[in-house]
């Protein structure tokens, strides 16, 4: 029962962020210099009867708080989130459809590779810290975390499209496209190598320093005594109690992924939410950058609820804590 | 890095461990003095670029070739896809990182700072309305957020560094807040306290001074971060195209690099950008090791 109503209690706030951020974002949008009627109307915008007329259509001479109420009731009580109507004056929620498989598979991606290598890396780092591997795997991570993801991705084209000829230097193919996953996965082997190369150097950093604090405890020198072999104290031992910043880091990424998957598909010209974003929001198109911002916060605060609950899974402390 | 601002996770300056601050390593070493220098040897450049003998940064050399490559016609870095010298952008590019770096140090650590402080010190309601505000921000895709601000203000380089100082104040303001927890409880502000010193003073005079270095240290982390973004907004191409940027450099540079196979018109910047924020990483890193600021998360 409690643990029914702690989670209640948990849903109703995200609900109460989520649509704290809508608010802020519908408020943003008004303070757009020009605003969709001059976009919308063209050299036509300087006729008042014109503006006047199309305002009253679109609903925007109502007060403003009418108009959130408008907005965000339509999101919630028919999942409408309005017309692209500066753009191609499609339903944005299908405008997004379309745009979402790409972004979910490149930071669906970044983040299973990007853990999968971290790890090993961490725990050969921790497990002899400070020597010649842990100071080359350190020293290596500090530098990716200095390389903004626009020059790495510079970078990468130049050595692997460039150079070696092996990869696309731009574009996205669909796994439903005619040549199928190999070309899909080929297109989309750069980007991902992009966000996976900033992770796994944060990764690898978080999990090496908690990790040697794990390893320093009193049940690791008796799982030492009782002469159990090292990877197994390693990854039945240590890794589990030392996962807890790497987890949230884990879930905070989804939503920092989109800003980076922003710059990422805006240089590979990948048709996902990102470059969609960009795009409306240089065309001036209000409701498709309120649709992108409330899906992107929806996803957001959804993740990190997740990681909430798994915290309970990892911890026993938690679950007794979250009893009580 | 990915992200624009990180959601810093401190625990504020702690004891150091008896000996702890005996064994660290004086100085800046070989790796830090090559770092502080590339910074000056920037600084000295941006700062100078008018009275330097390099040529205009917006003027097409219509004796070589666009793009030409590093070293022709007296172009020691080449020209961009405009024709523009490469260098002189280069250098022009870097005052534009060097008002956003002093711009959100004075804004964001200065109002970061100031609520932190505040927050951390009086606690109570203050606190939690502060930091619930704060942790809205914090709650939300900062990138994403710097680009809508920046879309619907205008895209002046003074909006960009106002977008991106607001940005950064939810992560000074904890910065700031975790500090002054840590300091309002010890003796020395008891002391004055007792010696009948009021609220202003004890802020001013005691917990102040304390709370400056270690959120300078972190605003080295922001400085980085801070120059970044303002790389990103450019190469997305939300940033003035008349401002000279590494960014928007990047973004000219993309083109030639992806199609005509020229590497050199982006490859400069980018690289450019990375010693430089390495180089700020570098420094800053060493800083907060010097004064302690946790941060588990970067």
């Amino acid at each position: 029962m409690q643990i029914a109503r702690t989670v209640l209690v948990r849903l109703a706030r995200l609900a109460g962020v989520v649509l704290i951020v809508s608010f802020i974002t519908f408020m943003l949008t008004k303070l757009m210099p020009g605003g969709l009627v001059n976009t919308l109307l063209g050299p036509e915008a300087s006729n008042p009867e014109a503006r006047a007329a199309l305002e009253a259509e679109l609903g925007l001479d109502k007060p403003l708080l009418v108009q959130y109420w408008d907005y965000i009731s339509g999101v919630i009580f028919r999942g409408d989130l309005g017309i692209a109507y500066a753009t191609s004056r499609f339903p944005v929620w299908d405008l997004l459809k379309s745009r979402l498989p790409a972004t979910i598979q490149l930071i669906v991606m970044a983040q299973v590779i990007s853990l999968v290598i971290s790890v090993p890396l961490a725990m050969l780092s921790a497990y002899r810290a400070s020597s010649a591997t842990d100071k080359a795997i350190s020293t290596a991570a500090f530098g990716m975390i200095s390389l903004p993801s626009f020059a790495m991705a510079v970078f990468l084209v130049y050595l692997f499209a460039l150079q070696l000829d092996w990869l696309p230097a731009l574009g996205f193919k669909r796994i439903t496209g005619p040549e199928g996953l190999g070309a899909n996965l080929r297109s989309v082997a750069l980007p991902v190598a992009v966000l996976t190369a900033g992770l796994t150097a944060v990764y690898t950093r978080l999990l090496r320093s908690d990790l040697i604090a794990t390893l320093q405890e009193d049940f690791i020198l008796m799982a030492r005594s009782k002469g159990l072999p090292t990877w197994h104290i390693l990854l039945r031992h240590a890794l589990r109690p030392s996962s807890f910043s790497l987890l949230t880091v884990f879930g905070i990424n989804f939503g920092t992924l989109i800003g980076g998957t922003i710059i990422v598909e805006y240089f590979f010209s990948i048709p996902g939410i990102g470059l969609f974003a960009v795009e409306s929001i240089g065309k001036r198109d209000y409701l498709a950058v309120q649709g992108v911002v409330l899906v992107v916060a929806v996803a957001f605060v959804v993740v990190n609820f997740l990681v909430d609950l798994l915290y309970s899974v990892l911890d026993p402390r938690v679950r007794r804590a979250g009893a009580r | 890095m990915t992200e624009v601002l990180p959601a810093p996770d401190v625990t504020g300056p702690s004891e150091p461990a008896p000996g702890a601050r005996r064994h660290r390593r004086r100085g800046l070493g070989l790796a830090g003095w090559l770092a502080a220098g590339w910074l000056v040897l920037v600084t000295l450049a941006a700062i100078l670029a008018p009275v330097l003998p390099i040529d205009e940064p917006g003027i097409t050399d219509f004796a070589v070739p666009n793009n030409a490559s590093p070293g022709t016609g007296g172009h020691l870095l080449g020209t961009d896809h405009n024709g523009y010298d490469i260098l002189s952008r280069v250098i022009w590019g870097g005052r534009v990182s060097l008002v956003v770096a002093f711009g959100v140090l004075a804004v964001g650590m200065t109002v970061g700072g100031l609520v932190g402080v505040l927050a951390g010190y009086y606690r109570g309601r203050v606190e939690t309305i502060l930091m619930a505000i704060v942790d809205i921000f914090l709650a939300f895709p900062s990138l994403l957020l710097l680009i809508a601000i920046v879309a619907f203000l205008g895209a002046d380089l003074k909006n960009v560094v106002l977008g991106i100082s607001l940005v950064s104040i939810p992560a000074f303001a904890r910065i700031a807040r975790a500090t002054t927890l840590s300091f309002a409880q010890r003796e020395f502000v008891l002391a004055a306290r007792a010696a009948g010193a009021g609220d202003g003073r004890i802020l001013t005079r005691e917990i102040l001074p304390n709370v400056v270095l270690p959120l300078l240290a972190f605003g080295l982390l922001v400085v980085a971060i801070a120059i970044v973004a303002e790389g990103s907004l450019a190469f997305l191409g939300l940033t003035s195209p008349e401002t000279v940027s590494w960014g928007g450099m990047i973004n000219g540079g993309r083109r030639p690099l992806q199609e005509d196979n020229i590497a050199h018109v982006a490859m400069i910047p980018a690289f450019v950008m990375f010693l430089t924020v390495l180089s700020v990483n570098f420094l800053g890193d060493r800083f907060r090791a010097t004064f302690d600021v946790k941060e588990t998360v970067l």
